[in-house]
């Protein structure tokens, strides 16, 4: 090898051992069994990850989180929403509290590699509490979250795989599993639907509902009678919608696993098509691109979402929709994930206070225990929120239909 | 886990990744798009041998080069008879095959799910747990790569992978020779990709379809222009450079939603540039007349 | 045995959207000799434009369907004259070529993204909101427009190749390169033409992109490369064999999606491509073994 290239080979291996071995942190190894978790704890200098000096009197101090949401890409249009719901939030809190709260965003591009660079980031910026989407991301940042003692809180993905994930992994979502098991119930009873076609977006979203509600749905003494799956933003689904027309007889219900612009496609193609089945759905079914893509095509879909119930007369629920409609206008729907979002700063936020009541310090630390100390947290629609000791919150279903370019809610089912 | 340290691991991993993907490129003229492919392969391979079967990492390294080795076979195929006019897209189609693969083989890949729970790999009794270690575990790879791929440019072998990369057809008078020569480069290049692979996976602990797609190869590809085709230096040059891209944008505090299609802006400008005022890159080739840029 | 039949009008309604984009396509690489991947980008451009002049301006259709493909003809040549002619100057390489169109089309790409965001956006036009059954069979409004306007496309592509002199200088240009200017072609102005006409085909499909449902920067990348695979599958320098190409992929993937699941759909494409390219590169209407000259 010439000298030049030599020399610069021997520099990189170099730079990178000085690194390695001149690095501050030391690292106590736990044994490498099978467990998930990679449990390894950096002793830096600075134990505390919070930034908030304790606040003198009459000074306010502010508390920081992260935001590691998806806010480009494929899934650009929700991240985006996400941010929004956060900022509402963090505008409407309350001036009198003895603290504001400031988030650091970031976008992950739904991109596990980018989320895991994103997340080193924020940590770096000693954020305590990363709000974070997309189930990728999540499973990819929770070694980390552990490894860094930082709370990661989900309020958006729904994949059953991250209950119990990790310690250090909270969420606060309705999961697609409660999701698909209330709509079998609603189907088979209220609707009196046996059997059902599915139409699936290629991904952990749509395979794991499909996962949770084929059994189930079996149990309950219905039949699955075709499934088809698509891609996320697939152009057209007409090759999905010619295989669901051929079903002969035709089935009692189309149950579309998707979300947004997909969810749109499908229904508006199949409708061209002359399918008449009605077609129901999950919550990526509450989304504008569906009333842009299918217009009146998409009266009479039934969905599940999660269950804010915007019409509730608490002032939490109301103070939300006063300033959503001052900043959006009323034509616009609150997306199910900015209201999500929304709900996270609020736990957040409860968090804090219950932190600050017992006299105590905000960190990470403080914060996680705090999910379980606190009996339950004041959410939007009148509900309330209770965290589970596997990480996951009990959250109510609601039931809805689109109706004249509207979400209209039919009930709200409380789940176990 | 620093943040530093995170970014060291990525560029070792990718440098190495550039630096294969220019023995193919820079000394033979081979112009490949599916290098995140061997990458994913080599990945996947080694997830689902230690998450399934609970093989030790090290005993899943052989397997993993040689599935990527394997595949790599593939496109050499697509490469032998035609024109790199052909490879190219053929390159192209076979990463796009690969990606669906990976996505839909539900049953041996998990699936848009993948494989996670990835266990923390063992180097004969060396456990790396920690940030420092990945560290030196990435640029041992990346050190191997570039021993290995170095020694091969300057040896017989690459004279003579660079004589047909500059003369087509006197390399097709050459016949079979010219075959054999294409092949091991693709071999070799695919095989350490693989390796690069099974270590990332170890690092971050789970693979799934949507970190090898064809974005990512295009990236290696950009690595390459930018750093130079057919030097090493070049290639970890583009590696580090490229990957600074979207932390200096960071840094920068552009709108938190400008950065993701912001970064690929730059990424794509930044080929422009290259292509226009500077086509042989960074640190090129000089040991040979004809570079990619003439 | 309906699934099949439907199966296929659906595939020779996807070929009609495909068949001009992929003309376009092989008229360029036939021309100036180089893949211009960032086609993909004067698409997405057509598009958004249609979008912004119908949606937030209120043109009627017929002006926007005016006005689509006169914005892309001029997209394509600015693109040429700014760009790839510049490079040519300079004396780089097609390989070269490809990475700057890939750079322009990333950027544009990206550009868009940050403009317009990643949501598809939609134009309901009155026109297209029919459908018809016939038995078991159905075609929508956007369908049959799409076969329409393919069908006149090319006629009028190949009646202007054969008729006219520019056509014939294309011609001269595309099967015999260099040797053209001897007879005194203008390689720079066939270049011009080929640009100019070969991005206005994209105009309709782009408006019918919108109309149908939505365009996004999501699926550009993929649609150039389908619109390579129609021009390889075709015969590269063949433009009907292109034009027939887009018909033979698309009814292939489509009824491919009546016997496997419609995801596997891009290996069923690609794997056509790497079929072609090992057992026929030369594609089905055969020219000769093609390699990109600058």
């Amino acid at each position: 090898m010439p000298l030049r290239s030599r020399a610069s080979l021997l520099a990189v291996v170099f730079l990178l051992l000085s690194v390695a071995c001149g690095g501050q942190e030391t690292s106590q190894a736990e044994s490498d069994s099978e467990s998930t978790s990679r449990s390894t704890t950096d002793t830096t200098g600075a134990t505390d990850p919070a930034t908030s000096e304790p606040a003198a009197a009459g000074e306010d101090a502010t508390y920081r989180a992260g935001a590691n949401l998806c806010l480009s890409g494929a899934a650009g249009e929700l991240g985006q929403q996400m941010q929004a719901g956060m900022e509402l939030a963090v505008s409407n809190l309350d001036p009198d509290k003895p603290y504001g709260l400031e988030v650091v965003y970031a976008d992950s591009m739904a991109d596990p590699n980018a989320g895991v660079t994103v997340f080193n980031d924020l940590v770096r910026q000693d954020v305590p509490i990363v709000f974070t989407c997309g189930t990728t991301v999540l499973t990819a940042t929770a070694p980390l979250a552990e490894r860094n003692s930082v709370l990661l809180l989900n309020t958006s993905a729904g994949g059953p795989e991250l209950a119990g994930l990790s310690p250090w992994l909270w969420n606060a979502f309705i999961n697609t599993q409660l999701e698909a098991i209330a709509m079998a119930d609603y189907m088979y009873n209220e609707l009196g639907y046996r059997r059902v076609a599915i139409n699936l977006r290629n991904d952990a979203y749509g395979v794991q509902t499909a996962e949770a509600f084929t059994p189930y749905w079996e149990s309950l003494g219905g039949e699955v009678v075709e499934v088809v799956e698509h891609e996320l933003n697939a152009p057209s689904q007409e090759q999905q919608v010619a295989r669901l027309a051929a079903i002969s007889p035709p089935p009692d219900t189309i149950y579309l696993m998707t979300a947004g612009a997909d969810a749109g496609t499908f229904i508006r193609e199949a409708r061209q098509a002359g399918i008449e089945a009605p077609i129901v759905g999950i919550n990526g079914v509450e989304s504008q691109a569906v009333l842009d893509i299918a217009g009146e095509a998409a009266n009479g879909v039934v969905y599940t979402a999660a269950g804010f119930n915007l019409e509730s007369d608490d002032p939490i629920t109301q103070q939300f929709v006063e300033s959503f409609e001052a900043e959006f206008g009323d034509t616009e729907v609150p997306n199910t994930f900015l209201v999500s979002y929304y709900q996270g700063v609020l736990v957040w936020s409860q968090l804090i206070d219950h932190i600050l009541d017992q006299g105590g310090e905000v960190t990470a630390e403080s914060l996680r225990d705090g999910l379980t100390e606190v009996e339950s947290f004041q959410g939007i629609g009148g509900s309330e929120i209770v965290f589970e000791e596997n990480g996951t919150a009990v959250l109510p279903v609601a039931i809805k239909e689109i109706s004249d370019g509207s979400f209209e809610l039919i009930e709200i089912v409380e789940t176990e | 886990m620093g943040y530093i340290e995170n970014l060291i691991v990525l560029a070792a991993l990718f440098a190495a990744l550039a630096v294969t993907l220019n023995l193919l490129m820079g000394t033979g003229g081979l112009f490949s798009v599916a290098h995140a492919l061997f990458f994913g392969l080599g990945a996947y391979s080694s997830s689902i041998l230690t998450v399934t079967a609970g093989w030790p990492w090290v005993a899943t390294l052989p397997l993993a080069v040689g599935v990527a080795a394997l595949v790599s076979l593939l496109i050499a195929l697509v490469s032998l008879r035609v024109s790199e006019d052909y490879l190219i897209i053929g390159s192209f189609g076979l990463q796009i095959i690969g990606t669906n693969v990976l996505l839909n083989w539900r049953g041996l890949t998990g699936g848009p799910v993948g494989v996670s729970g990835i266990p923390l790999p063992q180097l004969f009794g060396w456990h790396i747990v920690s940030g420092p270690d990945f560290v030196l575990l990435a640029g041992a790879t990346l050190a191997v790569t570039a021993l290995v791929v170095g020694s091969l440019q300057l040896s017989p072998f690459g004279r003579g992978l660079r004589a047909i990369r500059d003369d087509e057809t006197a390399a097709r008078a050459c016949g079979k020779a010219a075959v054999a020569f294409k092949v091991q480069a693709f071999l070799i290049a695919g095989a350490l990709a693989g390796l690069a692979g099974a270590v990332y996976a170890s690092y971050i602990g789970f693979v799934s379809p949507e970190q090898f797609t064809i974005e990512l190869s295009i990236l290696f590809l950009a690595m390459i222009i930018v750093g130079g085709v057919g030097t090493i230096r070049g290639a970890i040059a583009g590696a580090v450079l490229l990957l600074a891209v979207p932390e200096i944008l960071r840094a920068l505090s552009l709108p938190r939603d400008l950065i993701g299609p912001g970064q690929q802006v730059l990424y794509g400008l930044t080929l422009i540039a290259f292509a226009l005022l500077r086509p042989q890159g960074l640190f090129p080739d000089r040991s040979s007349s004809v570079a990619v840029g003439e | 045995m309906t699934l099949f039949v439907q199966l296929f009008i659906g595939g020779i309604a996807a070929g009609a959207l495909l068949a001009p984009i992929a003309m376009g396509f092989s008229l360029i690489l036939g021309v100036a000799k180089f893949w211009h991947l960032a086609h993909g980008a004067v698409i997405l451009l057509a598009g958004y434009l249609a979008y912004v002049l119908a949606q937030q301006l209120g043109w009627p259709l017929w002006a926007v369907a005016l006005a689509a493909p006169l914005f892309a003809a001029l997209v394509g040549v600015a693109l040429n004259a700014g760009l790839y002619e510049p490079l040519r100057r300079r004396g780089v390489s097609a390989i070269v070529m490809l990475i700057a169109s890939l750079g322009a089309f990333i950027a544009i790409n990206n550009a868009l993204a940050i403009a317009f965001s990643f949501d598809p956006r939609v134009v309901r036009f009155e026109l297209f909101a029919r459908s018809w059954r016939l038995g078991e069979y159905y075609i929508d409004a956007i369908e049959i427009t799409a076969i329409v306007f393919a069908a006149v496309a090319g006629i009028v592509t190949h009646q202007v190749l054969r008729r006219t002199r520019a056509g014939l200088s294309l011609r001269a240009v595309i099967s015999s390169g260099g040797m053209a200017q001897v007879v005194g072609v203008d390689l720079a102005a066939a270049r011009r033409v080929a640009f100019a006409l070969g991005s206005a085909l994209v105009g309709i499909p782009a408006v019918l992109i919108v109309a149908d449902n939505g365009i996004t920067p999501n699926a550009a990348l993929e649609v150039v490369l389908v619109a390579a695979v129609a021009t390889i599958v075709g015969g590269i320098g063949r433009l009907m064999g292109a034009y027939a190409g887009a018909f033979l992929v698309s009814v292939l993937q489509f009824e491919a999606a009546g016997v496997v699941s419609p995801q596997w759909g891009p290996t069923v494409v690609f794997g056509v491509l790497i079929v072609f390219i090992l057992v026929r590169p030369t594609g089905l209407f055969g020219g000769p073994l093609w390699k990109s000259q600058v």
